[in-house]
């Protein structure tokens, strides 16, 4: 069948073939190491020029791999205030960039598969909890008594916190990062068109009403599809109403749907359809957010709710065309039911961020001692502030930032360049508490100018979630189901698409598909 | 008298041995498949457990049929089924035959030149990736200034259609954006199959006096007749299966009615945004659609057997 020739030529290129899928198989990049493993870079501490007080000196160094996402490395890699970190608290950590986030949480897991764990990584309180109890990751609760005096502080002065990072099992698995919550979600609406028509900030829902058909009847931007109401989910209106409304919601997410004032809610927006007042897009929770930024761009919408930065974001971009073109804010209006009138905000913990010491970590006590320098005051100040005299000076006693929002915002992350990120970003990067009084400092002034008009209407009880144990898959099972047909009543409500006459069986379906023990569940997890 | 020879049948070992060049060949595809296609399936095992990454598959709970009973024993779930068929069966009905007759027409193309071009072109939308086909579909099908909606305005004076929040348009939404992707690529097959057609077959009935619609439905279609078929076959393997990134990022609360399907749902029982990731879960979600796909493809592969010569196996 095969000739001498041709038998020869087979051999070899079946022995080419073999050499190339080895090869293949085994390739490396140009440094030698595993051409999959995710990039690392050991970041040596500069000279010490801070002038904090330094953190009692240990006899080596700390030594230790972090596991992050790639925001995190990203703004931790050229951070200006890395280096002092390192040498403030002496440590030298080699972070480890595992993906952007969506890629990161697949590559955790199969970092848990795979057994070959890092000192530290950066997790979800959930996630964290998990795998504690299956041995991953280290039981921090006697780290934190014998070597954290600092972050075991904040814990037992903060129930909410303790909480928050405490297990079904009673262990702490990880901590969790902390955000500034600052009052952020509130109405924002076109400042030139309300001057142009004469509209004042409304205080109560008919005057918001009012001035919702005063614009439709004038339509200041002349433009065929004009709604002036919009929003981009229909979760913001829920956060824009509960409160006016007085119906109960937990977390952000689920509401109370048997409460009357609900159903009073969802008839107000049913009215706002029915007059073209609302948009249609909106209504139909068929929006996206870069669609919802062309309306308001496009003079197709008065007004959103949303966060502040959106406004800022909105406004930069509208002036480009329109000098005019800007955004104010309004206080909420005052509720219908004789309530204290609030807008919603968060808590200031982070359960998404989070920090977690593996069980192979070479150096644990170490590794907490780093973690607990966040939570002393110096720890604090290069988190929230940065380096005095760089980023900050003290005055009269006050710390004022020299390095202004657009300085800290505009930095890339993805240049080797040194930037000031990390001021604005602790829950991506370490633990530690957050500094409200720095973080509203350093908003710009459009933002400061935007909170000053409804700060002092910043719910005083934001809400704390706490899922655990066997609630967290039965939450998740219910809510497949559950929010999806909620969503879809809803809707079809608003729209005319089914008469109010069948709120019952709206109720009776929801009854059927879990609402209430989804309600029961999150109730008992509220931890305030 | 012819003596006769006895036909001694060879050892197996020998008949592998006179052609160890061709299983020397075959080999790296044969490793590739034991390492990469059989050999991970071990992992179904999941599907049974509750399974853990860090526990791995070896040391987590066994739950046997637990999730299959959630599963089967959610009432939901039923609506979903309903819902992937109608898609697959709208996209099979709809989507199978037309790079069958885009092939078909094309193939009669005397001008080569455009003949080229225009299976280029139509091979391009096989590339573009399902985030920029949706929001080509949003940007065309906008109430807001979208090119269909203006149309309508001007040429009915028609008020602004919201497709893309109506249920009763998603499915052909769907299929339409789905035959634009995949109609140039399939009709490749089909225009390879066709180059393996006797061309002494045209002549003949050219002779006969066919005409050009004649010769393609008696010569061409049954010339690819067999395609058609193992083509149509390994489809149904893909019953149960519609285009997820294509659903997530075309639903919204208006269309869940026919717009969630098995995919969807498993997506967001399986992986929510808090909680631990229930790969056992979805695991046992695809084996059911692994294991349906599989009775379609054998039975649909028994009816062709049975009906023409033609079959996959």
């Amino acid at each position: 069948m095969f000739t001498k020739g041709r038998h020869t030529a087979i051999a070899s290129f079946m022995i080419i073939f073999a050499f190339l899928f080895i090869a293949t198989a085994c390739s490396t990049d140009q440094n030698g190491s595993d051409a999959t493993a995710p990039s690392t870079e050991t970041e040596q501490p500069a000279g010490s020029t801070t002038t904090n007080t330094p953190a009692p000196q240990m006899e080596e160094k700390i030594k230790f791999t972090y596991y992050v996402n790639e925001i995190t490395y990203n703004i931790i890699k050229s951070g200006i205030q890395w280096p002092h970190i390192q040498e403030a608290a002496h440590a030298e950590v080699e972070l480890v960039n595992a993906g952007d986030r969506g890629q990161y949480d697949q590559n955790l897991h199969l970092l848990m598969a795979s057994g070959q764990l890092p000192d530290a990584l950066w997790i979800k309180v959930a996630l964290a909890n998990q795998y504690g109890a299956e041995g991953a990751l280290l039981d921090l609760k006697p780290l934190i008594d014998e070597h954290a005096p600092n972050m075991k502080a904040f814990i037992e002065n903060d129930p909410g916190y303790r909480a928050s990072v405490t297990a079904d099992d009673g262990g702490i698995y990880s901590i969790m990062n902390m955000i500034a919550a600052i009052p952020n979600f509130a109405w924002y609406y076109r400042e030139d068109w309300a001057d142009d028509l004469g509209i004042a900030a409304p205080e109560t829902l008919d005057q918001f009403t009012d001035m919702l058909r005063l614009v439709k009847a004038n339509n200041p931007g002349g433009e065929k599809y004009f709604y002036p109401l919009t929003v981009q989910h229909y979760l913001h209106m829920r956060l824009a109403f509960y409160n006016v409304f007085d119906f109960a919601i937990y977390g952000n997410g689920v509401e109370d749907i048997y409460s009357p004032y609900f159903k009073q809610y969802v008839e107000y927006l049913r009215m706002l359809y029915e007059e073209e007042l609302f948009d249609p897009e909106a209504a139909k929770g068929a929006i996206s957010e870069d669609a919802l930024k062309a309306k308001m761009l496009n003079n197709n919408a008065f007004i959103f709710f949303r966060a502040t930065a959106n406004a800022e974001d909105y406004t930069n971009t509208g002036k480009e065309l329109n000098p005019a073109y800007r955004f104010t804010s309004m206080p909420p209006v005052i509720p219908v039911h004789g309530n204290d009138r609030s807008y919603w905000i968060a808590v200031d913990y982070s359960d998404s961020n989070a920090v977690a010491i593996t069980k192979d970590a070479k150096d644990p006590v170490g590794i907490i001692k780093f973690f607990d320098f966040f939570f002393t005051q110096e720890g604090m100040d290069l988190m929230n502030w940065g380096v005095e005299g760089e980023s900050y000076v003290i005055e009269n006693g006050q710390k004022k930032f020299l390095v202004s929002s657009a300085e800290v915002q505009g930095g890339d992350p993805n240049s080797p360049d040194p930037h000031w990120m990390m001021l604005l970003q602790g829950s991506f990067t370490f633990p530690g508490p957050s500094d409200h009084v720095a973080w509203m400092a350093l908003s710009s002034e459009f933002q400061q100018s935007l909170r000053s008009i409804f700060s002092d209407y910043a719910s005083k009880n934001p809400q704390l979630l706490l899922v655990k144990g066997e609630d967290i898959d039965r939450r998740a099972e219910l809510e497949a189901v559950v929010l999806p047909k909620r969503d879809k009543w809803i809707v079809d409500f608003v729209t005319g698409e089914k008469p109010m006459s069948e709120w019952d069986a709206f109720l009776d379906d929801m009854t059927a598909s879990g609402f209430p023990e989804m309600i029961e569940i999150l109730k008992r997890s509220l931890a305030n | 008298m012819r003596s006769r020879r006895r036909h001694v049948e060879q050892p197996l070992w020998r008949k592998m041995w006179k052609i160890r060049l061709l299983y020397l060949m075959v080999l790296p595809a044969v490793v590739y498949f034991l390492l990469f296609q059989y050999g991970p399936m071990y992992g179904i095992l999941i599907a049974f457990q509750d399974y853990s990454p860090f526990r791995g598959i070896s040391g987590s709970n066994w739950v046997g049929l637990k999730h299959f009973a959630d599963l089967f024993g959610d009432a939901y779930f039923y609506k979903l089924l309903r819902n992937t068929l109608l898609l697959s069966l709208y996209t099979l009905v709809y989507g199978f035959p037309v790079p069958i007759i885009f092939a078909l027409l094309l193939n009669e193309i005397r001008f080569s030149a455009l003949k080229r071009w225009i299976q280029t072109l139509s091979f391009f939308p096989y590339f573009v990736s399902a985030a920029v086909s949706v929001g080509i579909l949003y940007m065309l099908l906008s109430p807001q200034g979208g090119l269909i909606n203006e149309l309508l305005n001007v040429l009915f004076h028609m008020k602004p259609i919201f497709f893309l929040a109506e249920p009763g348009y998603f499915r052909s939404l769907y299929v339409t954006l789905d035959i634009w992707k995949s109609f140039g690529y399939g009709a490749i097959i089909y225009l390879a199959a066709m180059t393996s057609i006797d061309p002494h077959l045209y002549e003949a009935a050219e002779v006969d006096g066919a005409g050009r619609f004649r010769k393609m439905w008696s010569i061409t279609l049954p010339g690819i007749g067999n395609t058609i078929i193992i083509l149509f076959i390994l489809s149904m393997g893909g019953f149960l299966t519609v285009s997820f990134e294509t659903v997530l990022l075309m639903y919204n609360p208006s269309l869940y009615e026919t717009a969630d399907v098995i995919q969807t749902y498993t997506f967001r029982r399986a992986f929510p945004e808090q909680g631990f990731p229930n790969y056992s879960y979805a695991t046992a979600v695809n084996l059911f659609q692994s294991v349906v796909a599989l009775v379609l493809i054998v039975s649909a592969n028994y009816i062709s057997k049975r009906y023409s010569e033609t079959h996959l196996f």
